[in-house]
């Protein structure tokens, strides 16, 4: 296995709504890869194109804007995991030795849920993702205690996050308080609107190479290597359920981190800063501890401690997350990538963090699957 | 209401008896391990499975109150309603919409299957799906 480098990097806004074409989207999302790459689209010798809401074969029609050069195209769907998983493929490509540049892109509208075939009746018994999550928050409730304040207190964060994020679907003018998320409308107890992901469309691409590619095309930039790309899908455990869950046991996050952290011979203390996927709160406490930052139970703590805000021991969402820079399906996976290279790149802006050297990327998706990454900076 | 008045939005996952309605399931004569739906093979071992109806009663787990509509439609039924995890005494965990009243969803509380109507069929006849609600007494 080849080592593997992001060379280039690539988004178009996450917006709830626009005049824009999902097309003109994909396609500047792919353009600024390949100019943050430094590369003409004719070098790129495999590209894994993610969409969950589009008809079939949007993505390949899309690619044409970016020039037909007869380019191995795949399309990748895995739910919410659907760009990690476009992500983990071009990484697998070039560290299996079948191209040296390959380009992971991904764009979505998250409005077409609605119209994605679920019919009246065929959609009985299958419950919403605010419900399920909700289901984990008070089952935490129940374990630990938590409170509806600790996961106001993560909303708030990520929705504050995602104001210093220009690419951010949720740019709040002024800071939003922990009491303001609570006195939001209730979707699912304790869950409520404002801290559910924001709902939109947008874009987003890497591209990635071997580190001597990257190195030899910006010579003098911070290298970023992907130390880990593993996934896993569910096992069997106590209680499982078969029928209508969103995700499955929150044990597959646990193990597919472990994954994730042998291959890249680091641990959980090796971490600088974490994206993961904050569809709900809920969702982000329990990773805390699936991802072995704390152990168990103890992610409440973190939270009160500031530990995972922005200048704390370990950020979490730094570019606000699926709650504050948004969820529109497709491009979600690669916008945690575009985040984690900027930040390790020193790029990050008003939300960089100190001199970060390792970020861990953690996606989710329905069915259900488990996409982890690991970035690390080499000079 | 009897069974002839209705009929299972889905005949692989709900049977409906004169006495009651129960959920279809699968056993693995090797492990022991129980499964809902139904499937061919155990999940764990690979052995065939035999079918089984499981118990129409069980011990509610979680639960929450869900104040936007379900997929599919656009406007809710009522204010809300309940979703949640139900513990049968094979093993399996069933997740549900519950029925009866918000304030009895407590976590352990024994439940019991039920159904409710989803849709009508042109012949009068009503399309329903299981629920779990408090067992009464
Ligand atoms: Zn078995």
């Amino acid at each position: 296995m080849r080592e593997v480098a992001v060379v280039g990097v690539g988004m178009s806004p996450f917006v709830a709504e626009t005049t824009q074409s999902l097309r003109e989207q994909t396609y500047r999302a792919g353009r600024a890869a390949l100019d943050d790459a430094g590369l003409a689209f004719p070098q790129v010798q495999a590209v894994y194109m993610g969409y969950l809401w589009e008809p079939t074969m949007t993505g390949i029609r899309f690619l044409k804007e970016l020039g037909l050069t007869g380019v191995h195209a795949q399309h990748v769907q895995n739910a919410s995991a659907t760009g990690a998983g476009a992500m983990l493929e071009a990484v697998r490509a070039v560290a299996g030795g079948h191209a040296d540049v390959a380009m992971a892109i991904g764009f979505d509208d998250m409005n077409k849920i609605a119209g994605a075939g679920l019919s009246k009746n065929s959609a009985e018994g299958v419950i919403l993702p605010a419900a399920f999550f909700a289901l984990w928050a008070k089952q935490r409730q129940l374990d630990y205690g938590t409170t509806s304040e600790t996961l106001a207190r993560i909303a708030a964060k990520n929705w504050n996050n995602g104001a210093l994020n220009p690419m951010a679907q949720r740019r709040p003018t002024s800071p939003i308080t922990f009491e303001q998320i609570l006195g939001s409308r209730m979707v699912a107890d304790p869950l409520t609107s404002m801290m559910s992901a924001a709902v939109g469309q947008g874009a987003a691409a890497v591209i990635v190479t071997t580190p001597e590619l990257a190195r030899k095309y910006h010579p003098g930039r911070p290298t970023v290597l992907v130390k880990a790309a593993k996934m896993r899908t569910e096992t069997m455990t106590e209680g499982h359920v078969f029928a209508g869950p969103v995700v499955g046991p929150q044990q597959m996050t646990r193990d597919t981190a472990q994954d994730a952290y042998e291959q890249a011979g680091l641990g959980p203390e090796d971490l600088d800063l974490v994206q993961v996927h904050d569809a709900f709160p809920i969702e982000e406490l329990v990773y805390y501890e699936l991802l072995g930052i704390c152990p168990d139970g103890e992610g409440d703590k973190l939270v009160l401690e500031g530990a995972t805000e922005l200048g704390g021991r370990i950020p979490f969402s730094t570019d606000g997350g699926l709650i504050g820079r948004g969820h529109p399906g497709g491009p979600t996976g690669l916008a945690q990538i575009w985040e984690t290279t900027l930040q390790l790149r020193g790029e990050a802006g008003a939300r960089q963090v100190a001199d970060p050297q390792v970020g861990l990327c953690h996606m989710v998706g329905g069915g259900s699957v488990c996409v982890i990454h690991i970035l690390q900076r080499a000079d | 209401m009897t069974t002839t008045d209705r009929e299972p939005l889905n005949p692989e996952q709900l049977v409906l008896h004169d006495d009651g309605a129960a959920l279809l399931g699968s056993r693995c004569p090797q492990c022991g391990l129980s499964y809902f739906p139904r499937r061919w093979e155990c999940a764990v071992d690979q052995t065939p499975v035999e079918d089984i109806e499981l118990s129409r009663t069980g011990v509610l787990r979680v639960a929450t109150y869900v104040s936007v509509p379900s997929y599919g439609k656009n406007v809710l039924d009522a204010e809300g309603y309940g979703v949640g995890e139900v513990d049968l005494p094979e093993g399996v965990r069933v997740q549900s919409v519950l029925g009866g009243e918000p304030t009895s969803w407590v976590p352990g509380t024994p439940m019991r299957l039920t159904v409710h109507p989803v849709d009508e069929l042109e012949d009068g006849r009503l399309l329903v799906t299981h629920q779990f609600a408090p067992k009464q007494g």
